[in-house]
């Protein structure tokens, strides 16, 4: 896909960082996340997983954005968001236990609704689960949005993380 | 067969995705050391009840793991009075919550990190078991409709394993923690 806008409804949910609930038991209180007023003059990274605190996503795919920040920051991406269909209170406690406690929320851990996001994506973008007992999920996929046109967006196969999705990849293709 | 007090618990099929969690050495536990799920059998949880001298089952079930309420007043009592919930012979706790069983997971093993006290007395811990429900509470009229979003209702039951019985089930219809919160559970052991 090129030259086209990112989907930006239904917004998605999060619970942005706070000094005040900084312990991953102490909850906040979740929040839209407006993509249109977000993406507007901005470079935006989106990175999405299957699921918050699963093996694949937490040992590999979002440490390895993490790791990379101050690259993503000098390439002059704005903010990066993680989305998935784990809800936003699941989403926030994943990120604090991945150790991103940044009261900037460079990182913001999103709850895609209905995963309406992955659903505007198309069917590449949906991984259906339901005979695993898992349920239907986002696929991994990642994408670049300037100015909310999508510069670079990928999905992976078999909800895999291989050099589709890496940081490596879109500090390349930025 | 309902799920109700006073009748046997249906389980018939009855399983949940989870991953075990090992009390053995507290400080082993990593919430992000995640691993892939298992299939808990009840039936066959309760079986291994009925033959131990803790024969007593708590169920309890909250509408989303690492929210507020359930992770701030509800689960951390129980963990904090496991002494209590031993001595009238619990020999199992099962958290139940909306979530997929990677999240329920994740809070279960941060929720014993935080909570459960390092064990002096050498006493046998129950086991903890915290799983994802899959649509088992929705099934007997136990969760609703929350922005959304299907979430177990909070609610607590004690089943007698040794005759499958739910000798107590205590469900929320209000906000906050009641009749399902570790005091009014250990009253009705």
């Amino acid at each position: 896909m090129s030259s086209e806008d990112f989907p930006t409804s239904p917004s998605p949910k999060y619970i942005p960082f706070s000094e005040e609930h900084e312990s991953i038991v102490s909850c906040g209180a979740p929040v839209d996340l407006n993509l249109k007023s977000l993406f507007k003059d901005s470079t935006i990274v989106i990175a999405s997983v299957p699921f918050a605190f699963s093996p694949t996503c937490t040992e590999e795919h979002i440490p390895d954005y993490i790791k990379h920040i101050d690259q993503f920051k000098s390439e002059g991406v704005d903010k990066i968001i993680v989305l998935s269909a784990s809800d936003p209170f699941a989403m926030s406690a994943w990120g604090k236990a991945l150790g991103v406690k940044d009261p900037a929320n460079y990182i913001i851990f999103a709850h895609d609704v209905d995963l309406g996001i992955a659903k505007a994506l198309g069917s590449d973008y949906i991984a259906d689960l339901s005979k695993g007992g898992l349920g239907v999920r986002s696929q991994r996929y990642a994408g670049i949005i300037e100015n909310g046109e999508i510069k670079y967006l990928e999905s992976e196969n078999e909800l895999n993380f291989t050099e589709i999705s890496s940081a490596e990849t879109l500090l390349k293709r930025l | 067969m309902a799920f109700q007090e006073g009748s046997q618990l249906p389980t018939e099929g009855l399983e949940f995705s989870y991953i075990p969690i090992d009390l053995s050495d507290l400080s082993l536990i990593n919430p992000l050391k995640c691993d892939t799920t298992s299939k808990l059998k009840l039936s066959n949880l309760l079986e291994k009840l009925s033959n131990s001298d803790s024969p007593n089952l708590v169920a309890v079930s909250v509408p989303g793991a690492f929210t507020p309420t359930c992770t701030e007043n509800h689960i951390p009592p129980y963990l904090e009075n496991l002494g209590k919930l031993i001595d009238k012979k619990v020999g199992a706790i099962l958290v139940l919550a909306t979530n997929d069983p990677f999240v329920v997971n994740a809070w279960g093993k941060l929720l014993i990190k935080e909570f459960v006290k390092i064990n002096d007395d050498n006493k046998k811990l129950p086991e903890i078991i915290f799983a994802s429900d899959g649509g088992f509470s929705e099934k007997y009229g136990l969760a609703g409709d929350r922005g959304g979003i299907i979430r177990n209702k909070r609610y607590a039951a004690i089943i007698d394993s040794r005759t499958g019985d739910v000798t107590y089930l205590g469900v929320e219809t209000e906000r906050g923690v009641d009749k399902s919160g570790v005091d009014a559970v250990l009253s009705k052991l």
